[in-house]
């Protein structure tokens, strides 16, 4: 992406159409490694700059546990870009990295350091993050020294945590940028390979403090590790807790491997934080015999305890190989507490947690496009696509199932005059039909009678009246009626023994009911709760009887007779009368 | 992390699709849920309507099943005069001879004092005289009876006839009528 606009040129859309493009011809939205520090890739190359001749250089892959040095960078490798792709190429050839899906290259920046202190306005700890942010963003800013160069050095906070309150609480820590364009030719070549290649440029020195406790416990009397390097030593205070409460700087002059007037340096800093015979350790970072340099140090505060540290014996107890810089334990290794305890103090739980010794001077400038956002955002997208497809295909089923349905055509249609029409219709006919019903037939009527008179001539009629009557109810459209039959005539005993099985109610319902059997004049029919019948026989003896001389058929039977049928048929019986019309005929 | 293309990501990448498929897919859902509700509406009046078609299928078929009777009886009764209720009596009466059955005397009114006194139905009353066997009779009124089924029986008086004949029967008829 290097030789395109800086992201502040484009416009919002042009950023996004760039980001796309890039998740599209780059491997960044499928390999995590873009986004990884380069301490947390499998593979990793570890370029130590000692002094000016170059780098010595260490190939390390965690999964193969393989640790090993492989050939250096030159100081002029280090400035030509196709050396170091033949570099990056030839390491990546090894037979632990076949498999490689990215690379790390870790600079420890050993050649130069230098320290500054933050401005008077800028004392407060409980800042302290906010000024990590603020270091890197605008050093000049935080820092005392406001002639500071931000173009040609990369400036990072580093903090005394577990310092003594009232004084210093974190110092101010510059590297050079004459690096940063060999890292970023590096990420370059990574880009043009699609292939992360992902850079980091430590300072060495504040490495060396992460590697304390590796060495040296805390101790009453206070210690000081002295850090020999190619042109200076670094000097670091510890209390009795073995908290940081100052890192110092010396330079070494004209090529010398000790800063001149060290012993007093530390002796007055010493004497400036109370600590009367402190347990001073004295490490060379990069192979100086240090020797004399202890016998000067002894001489110079005779009740301290000096301990040079044996990088060999140190670099071995842990795995690594002779003559790697001691930097990379505390880079590689996990520290085991219970057997390092100083690293569970409050000055290395801080620099271990909040990874302030393994800060990148030298991070790139460029903006990374962050593809993680994109990623959600195509996922998203996706899972939102497919839902409003879903929606889409529901409503688009919805809408064309009910618009094609029967019931969206239908159109409203008055089918009320056909309905009174067609209900008139079948009122009328209900109406002549209830007016139709055979509910009084002179035929049947007749037959009734006949039904009666048995027909052995024991009995012979005289007169019969038949009448029927509707019997209107005020508060009802049906009507119901009665018949009666008023039979007079003459009988013999037998005739009227004959008569007498009709005059029960058995007798009388039979009757009607053989009546309505044959004629099929449902209304005789006796069941029901709307319709009773009744009867009465009054015999009595005929007083024209004449055993032996008749005048008439009449005075041959010894009774005459009076019979009384009387049908009720109530308002709520079906063959009941309609009186109201209803309907237009 | 950029913070250059951050935003323009979340924007383009996150935030306007969204919106817009959300507005897209609000707006199908609006639309869907107008035709549905547009759609119960029509469902209640087709709905209605079906029943209606239903009820009126269901009359048609009830009026269809009585047609047949319905056409008869107007017939009957656009037909029917007191002409025709001779005519009816003759056919009746044929096959008997006058010993059998002899009408003596018929007479009309224009309204009835029997079944049709307070039945809004017009109808008139028709009161006849019969002289002859019972079983004559009885089959004489049975046809006629049949071929008028307006006619409904007010009252029937039987009695031996007074020139020793055979059987006087009175007859009272209300018939129903038009007007």
């Amino acid at each position: 992406m290097s030789d395109l606009k800086h992201p502040s040129e484009l416009n919002a859309f042009q950023q996004y159409r760039r980001s796309v493009k890039v998740a599209k011809t780059t491997s960044r939205m499928k390999n995590l490694a873009w986004y990884q520090s380069p301490l947390e890739l499998d593979v990793q190359i570890h370029c130590y700059i000692k002094d000016g001749s170059g780098a010595s250089c260490y190939l390390r892959v965690q999964s193969s546990d393989v640790f090993e040095q492989i050939a250096g960078l030159s100081s002029r490798q280090l400035e030509q870009r196709d050396q170091l792709e033949k570099f990056i190429d030839s390491a990546l050839q090894h037979e632990a990295c076949h498999k490689a899906k990215s690379l790390g290259v870790i600079f420890y920046i050993a050649d130069e350091f230098s320290l500054a202190g933050l401005g008077p306005e800028y004392r407060n700890p409980g800042e302290l993050h906010d000024l990590r942010d603020k270091m890197r963003h605008d050093p000049k800013e935080v820092l005392d020294d406001k002639t500071i160069s931000t173009d040609t050095h990369a400036w990072r906070l580093f903090p005394y945590a577990g310092a003594a309150a009232g004084g210093e609480f974190a110092t101010v820590v510059a590297v050079s940028r004459r690096r940063s364009e060999t890292l970023k030719a590096l990420r370059e070549i990574g880009d043009e390979k699609n292939f992360p290649i992902k850079t980091s440029a430590l300072s060495a020195p504040l490495c060396a403090v992460g590697l304390v406790p590796w060495f040296a416990n805390a101790s009453e009397d206070g210690g000081v590790c002295l850090f020999n390097y190619h042109t200076f030593t670094l000097m670091a205070f510890f209390n009795s807790h073995g908290n940081l409460m100052v890192l110092r700087y010396m330079p070494h002059a004209n090529g010398a491997v000790i800063p001149a007037n060290i012993g007093p340096a530390i002796q007055s800093t010493a004497t400036a934080f109370e600590m009367e015979k402190p347990d001073i350790f004295l490490v060379s970072m990069v192979g100086n015999d240090l020797v004399s340099f202890s016998s000067l140090l002894q001489q110079s505060m005779p009740e301290a305890s000096v301990l040079t540290v044996d990088p060999d014996k140190l670099l071995h107890a842990h795995g690594l190989p002779t003559g790697c810089p001691l930097e990379c334990i505390a880079i590689t290794q996990d520290i085991d507490t219970e057997v390092y305890p100083l690293a569970e103090n409050e000055t290395f739980s801080a620099l271990r947690n909040e990874a302030w010794y393994i800060q990148d001077f030298l991070s790139a400038e460029q903006d990374e496009i962050d593809m993680k956002i994109l990623k959600f955002g195509r996922r998203t997208k996706k899972i939102a696509a497919v839902l409003f497809m879903g929606i889409l295909l529901y409503g688009g089923y919805t809408i064309s199932t009910k618009v094609k349905s029967d019931v969206w055509s239908h159109q409203p249609k008055d089918d009320k005059a056909e309905e009174n029409g067609l209900t008139n219709e079948l009122k009328r006919y209900e109406h002549w039909n209830n007016l139709l019903m055979d509910r009084s037939k002179a035929w049947v009527c007749l037959e009734l009678v006949a039904r009666m008179i048995p027909t052995d001539g024991s009995v012979i009629l005289k007169t019969v009246k038949h009448d029927v009557q509707l019997k209107k109810e005020s508060n009802s459209s049906q009507s119901g009626f009665s018949k009666e039959w008023v039979v007079t005539g003459f009988a013999s005993e037998l005739g009227i023994e004959h008569l007498e099985k009709h005059c029960t109610s058995d007798g009388i319902n039979k009757l009607f009911y053989d009546v309505a059997l044959s004629t099929e004049n449902a209304v005789y029919l006796p069941e029901g709760g709307h319709r009773d019948v009744t009867v009465s026989l009054a015999p009595r003896s005929n007083p024209s009887f004449n055993r032996f001389n008749s005048q008439n058929a009449g005075s041959s039977f010894e009774r005459i007779f009076t019979l009384t049928i009387s049908q009720n048929v109530t308002a709520d019986d079906e063959m009941a009368l309609s009186t109201v019309e209803g309907v237009n005929n | 992390m950029s913070e250059h293309y951050r935003q323009p990501i979340a924007v383009f990448g996150f935030i306007l699709p969204i919106v817009v498929m959300t507005i897209l897919a609000g707006g199908m859902l609006f639309c869907t849920s107008s035709v549905n509700n547009e759609f119960a509406s029509k469902k209640r009046a087709y709905d209605v309507s079906q029943e209606a078609k239903r009820q009126i299928m269901k009359l048609r078929g009830e009026v269809e099943t009585n047609k047949p009777k319905m056409d008869a009886w107007d017939k009957l009764l656009r037909t029917e005069t007191r002409g025709t209720f001779l005519e009816h009596w003759k056919n009746a009466a044929k096959n008997f001879n006058g010993k059998e059955l002899t009408k003596s005397s018929r007479s009309w009114i224009n309204y009835s004092e029997g079944i049709g006194k307070g039945v809004s139905q017009p109808s008139s009353q028709v009161i006849m005289s019969f002289v002859g066997t019972y079983r004559a009779m009885q089959t004489a009124l049975m046809e006629l009876e049949t071929a008028l089924p307006t006619m409904q029986l007010d009252s029937l008086d039987i009695k031996p006839d007074g020139n020793g004949r055979g059987v006087e029967f009175t007859t009272t008829y209300t018939v129903w009528t038009l007007r």
